[in-house]
């Protein structure tokens, strides 16, 4: 394992969508991850498929808000994880909670995250106080074709 | 409001259903507008607006909504319903008229949208001109009234967010569920910025952290988010 400038492993790359708390990189970045945000990089964060793309160019999981959309958006953002792949942890609560509950969260499941994401080029997994959920390719697409009716 | 907040697809139905635009729990709806939740209550009792727009979390189970809500149609016809110049316009066919007006022009900003003709027959109002509407004419002169549909408000009802934080902040239901975010193609959250603020961050530290964001809109943000507070 190589070992950062700040004494911490170099953990992995990630990438923050806009609603997730800059303080929150700040920590991070702090234990030895690679942070990006993407509120600072040439993508159109107003599209979420625009920001998981990048992400995914970027070779960085995504960390974002689980987030009420429209039905269609999801469609859209499962068939994208199907067909090319992409990595999201969502953190479960509001972008206005503290950002270390926010941190904690992704910290306390890395031991599940990184292991998914390792057998896994494209799933979606969400961290939540009350413990975490792995969608694993093969879940998205059950959940598109019954969804898609 | 942007016209894009309320673009054309946005208004139009489908399958019977809405298409997105934005799914308000009563609280929220309450503070965007700055109505009183018991107005919510009574209008929705009254059949004005409706409380079906459905927004789904990635991670629920089967394919039931995990939220309803009032969309952002129903939340401006609140806004203009409370800013009407004439309080004894009738408020069931004024809000029918609107919602007639959101479908065919979009935003309230797009200016087709305020010229547009509303028909007034006493208290009553009309999108389109009622098929008796000469008769009516004739048989009471002054009676009947067209009028471009922005003068029947206040110039403040004609958006959720106010005229002076108009150039920082927007509400867009295809972006961030139709949060207040920030006018600046970083889209932050206002309530992000705000609850940075209230956990001792200044605003030259959060800019400094979002840049590149200008500190004024960072300030007008957080200020636009003590309004919100303070008028619900």
């Amino acid at each position: 394992m190589n070992i950062g400038l700040t004494g911490f492993p170099e953990l992995e790359r990630v990438a923050l969508d806009a609603d997730v708390n800059g303080d929150v990189g700040d920590y991070l970045q702090a234990v030895g991850f690679d942070v990006v945000r993407a509120n600072q990089s040439d993508v159109d964060v107003r599209s979420d498929l625009a920001v998981m793309r990048w992400a995914r160019r970027e070779n960085r999981f995504l960390l974002c808000h689980d987030k009420h959309r429209d039905r269609d958006t999801f469609l859209s953002l499962f068939r994208e994880i199907l067909e090319r792949g992409g990595q999201i942890i969502r953190i479960g609560g509001t972008p206005s909670q503290h950002p270390l509950t926010s941190t904690g969260l992704i910290l306390a499941h890395r031991y599940r995250w990184l292991p998914f994401f390792a057998e896994h080029s494209g799933g979606i997994v969400l961290v939540h106080p009350s413990g975490y959920r792995l969608w694993t390719p093969d879940a998205l697409r059950r959940e598109l074709q019954r969804r898609r009716g | 409001m942007t016209v894009k907040a309320i673009a054309a697809t946005q208004f139009n139905e489908r399958d019977g259903g809405r298409l997105w635009d934005g799914c308000y729990p009563t609280a929220t709806a309450a503070r965007l507008t700055g109505a009183p939740r018991s107005a919510f209550y009574a209008l929705h009792r009254q059949g004005i607006i409706r409380r079906d727009a459905a927004a789904y979390s990635i991670f629920d189970p089967g394919d039931q909504p995990s939220r309803i809500g009032y969309g952002l149609t129903d939340l401006m016809i609140v806004k203009l319903l409370r800013g009407r110049r004439n309080k004894q316009l009738n408020p069931k066919t004024l809000a029918q008229a609107l919602r007639r007006l959101f479908q065919e022009h979009g935003g309230v900003n797009n200016p087709a949208w305020q010229q547009a003709p509303l028909y007034l027959h006493n208290r009553q109002v009309y999108a389109q001109k009622p098929d008796d509407w000469d008769v009516a004419a004739a048989n009471g002169p002054g009676k009947n009234r067209t009028l471009p549909a922005r003068e029947l408000f206040y110039p403040e009802a004609l958006s959720l967010v106010p005229l002076r934080f108009r150039d920082y902040v927007e509400i867009d239901p295809a972006v961030k569920g139709g949060e207040p975010v920030l006018r600046h193609r970083s889209c932050v959250l206002t309530s992000l910025l705000a609850a940075m603020h209230e956990g001792g961050k200044s605003c030259p530290e959060i800019a400094k952290q979002y840049a590149p964001v200008p500190q004024k809109t960072v300030a007008k943000a957080i200020e636009y988010e003590h309004w919100l507070d303070r008028v619900s």
